[in-house]
């Protein structure tokens, strides 16, 4: 076994024992095969949602109901381009090439979360995604600022600044809808109706920490369930304050257990919209994506050279 | 918006206002079209960036043509922005062309900037103060824009025979229609004799014209450049009068007003 072993089981006892220790690893330092690969796995999926994520919204700009909210939509959607270009780079630094994540993404084999499958209908779902999805998302992102890979903990500090500015924005579109006429607020309750199950799924189902790979290996600090049972308890009474009915009869806080009880989402659902056949909008918006991918060969070319560099 | 009462709209000052500030606004957003599907990350946020600025500078200008006759100003920019019928508009009609191949964009994108950047020069010579101050600051925003549009120029020049064609087919679409955007508007006389608008869209176009002509000619395109007494071809004519196309007339506004449409009185 060579010195640059990356899979020497004592190397990555010690490993494991210094993340615990609460070591955060460089690109540069050794590592094992098991955590650069569930690292490239969460940080390409969390990458292409930014691009996917920025896809639904989009469509709102062109069709925004004030010059404010178009211009404030553009740049929240430009900052989630941002985002993914800054995470990108972070699995980058693991080894993977940000063209061949890219083109797996557009070519339909990349995954993303599941939030981003869904079609938009009308401004309230601009609101639900602003709001709630993104909210869904900084629970879970702010997780991330302990996450053990070091470049990535350090771009997860910038995005969690600019989440928390998205927080208001979809926040504010949300009262003002809340706050609007009767057509707005139905507009606004239609869409919480639709948006309800998908924000549960994107959690993921309840597996014990213990149980979870990318927490052993230090990714995630958190389980699934205790990042749904944060959304909860900071969403659910600020929808109920603007009078919004929350779409599940069996929602209810357990002061005993602190706990939110809610009704289990369709776990075989969640599993069909992220593994099973691409809905019609993923299909819709991943075609028109080629196309303007394909259109753009030169475009590529010129700016990151003719031919994708092979994976490591 | 019944209830709101816009100040005058046919004044010599309404139209030159409202033809720097339509440009604005429809040439941002057809640039929003990029976010989230241009042909690289770097190009999205740019484009991004550009679409924000776009629809900026135009309610900015809105701001000056309310001149302060409504309370609600946001309410009056939204209503002068979203809520004219689309004769009202007095953009150049090369603004409201989609955004097709990315050098097509680019080769647009390169035209508009010098020429708002010329008229923007010019405009900070104004006798109405605000209208010079507003120019002045705008044009420190637009220096970003022009380097942005030259970066891709040259690149596209040197970047092999594929991608110089390509901005050549963007640049023979774009420069007789580009034309469009020196129409005068009614009663521009007026404004140029006020002394609100300094140098008239037609001398603007020879400045433009002395500036755009040189590159064009050292990056081999010099029988694109427009002739000093061309015509603006009558598809892009008439522009700055409210004549517009289909690619504005039921693309562009429609979906860009029907929201706000809808709800009269709506906040949002």
């Amino acid at each position: 076994m060579s010195a640059t072993s990356t899979s020497d089981p004592v190397r990555e006892e010690e490993f494991l024992a210094a993340l615990d220790a609460g070591h955060r690893v460089e690109p540069f330092e050794w590592m094992p095969d098991t955590y650069r690969t569930l690292n490239i796995k969460f940080i390409e999926m969390h990458a292409n949602s930014e691009i996917m994520g920025a896809l639904p919204e989009r469509e709102w700009i062109a069709r925004a109901p004030t010059l404010k909210r178009k211009r404030s939509l553009a740049a929240k959607v430009q900052d989630e381009v941002g985002h993914a270009h800054l995470i990108y780079r972070v699995a980058e630094s693991l080894g993977r090439p940000r063209r061949a994540m890219y083109e797996d993404l557009i070519a339909g084999t990349g995954r993303f979360h599941n939030v981003f499958h869904y079609p938009t209908y009308t401004w309230g779902d601009v609101a639900c995604i602003g709001f709630l999805v993104d909210g869904a998302a900084i629970v879970t992102q702010r997780a991330l600022l302990d996450t053990s890979y070091a470049p990535y903990a350090r771009v997860m500090k910038r995005v969690v600044a600019e989440e928390s500015l998205h927080y208001r924005h979809g926040e504010d579109i949300m009262l003002a809808l809340a706050a609007g006429t009767d057509e707005q607020f139905e507009m606004l309750q239609e869409a919480v109706n639709r948006w309800w199950e998908p924000i549960m799924h994107f959690f993921g189902t309840a597996v014990p920490a213990e149980e979870d790979p990318m927490i052993r290996w230090g990714v995630k600090g958190r389980s699934n369930e205790a990042s749904r049972q944060e959304w909860l308890n900071t969403y659910v009474p600020k929808m109920w304050d603007m009078g919004i009915d929350t779409p599940d009869p069996k929602l209810a806080y357990d002061p005993d257990t602190g706990w939110w009880d809610y009704t289990e989402p369709d776990w075989d659902r969640l599993a069909q919209i992220v593994k099973g056949e691409p809905t019609e909008a993923t299909a819709s918006r991943l075609y028109w994506r080629q196309l303007l991918h394909r259109h753009h060969a030169w475009v590529h070319d010129i700016v990151l050279g003719p031919e994708p560099a092979t994976a490591a | 918006m019944a209830d709101l009462a816009l100040p005058d709209l046919s004044t010599p000052r309404s139209q030159v206002l409202l033809a720097i500030a339509d440009d604005a606004l429809i040439s941002g957003h057809r640039a929003s079209h990029w976010t989230g599907v241009a042909p690289s990350l770097e190009e999205d946020l740019a484009f991004s960036t550009i679409a924000q600025a776009g629809i900026n500078h135009a309610d900015l200008w809105y701001q000056l043509v309310l001149d302060g006759t409504v309370d609600d100003v946001s309410a009056g920019v939204d209503a002068l922005g979203l809520g004219r019928e689309p004769e009202a508009y007095r953009h150049a009609i090369v603004c409201e062309r989609p955004p097709r191949d990315f050098a097509y964009t680019l080769a647009r994108h390169w035209v508009l900037d010098r020429f708002e950047a010329i008229r923007l020069a010019s405009l900070a010579a104004s006798t109405d103060p605000e209208v010079a101050a507003l120019s002045v600051k705008l044009l420190h925003e637009h220096r970003y824009h022009l380097e942005h549009a030259q970066l891709w120029f040259d690149r596209l020049v040197r970047g092999g025979d594929e991608a110089a064609d390509r901005l050549r087919d963007g640049f023979t679409q774009v420069l007789p229609e580009a034309l469009g955007l020196f129409e005068p508007v009614e009663d521009e006389d007026q404004a140029v004799a006020d002394g609100l608008l300094p140098v008239g869209h037609a001398r603007l176009r020879e400045r433009w014209l002395e500036s755009a002509a040189p590159l064009l000619e050292q990056a081999g395109l010099a029988d694109l450049v427009p002739a000093v007494d061309a015509a603006v071809p009558d598809e892009a004519a008439f522009g700055r009068r409210g004549c517009h196309t289909d690619d504005f007339v039921v693309d562009v506004w429609p979906e860009m007003t029907r929201l706000y449409r809808e709800h009269p009185g709506a906040r949002w």
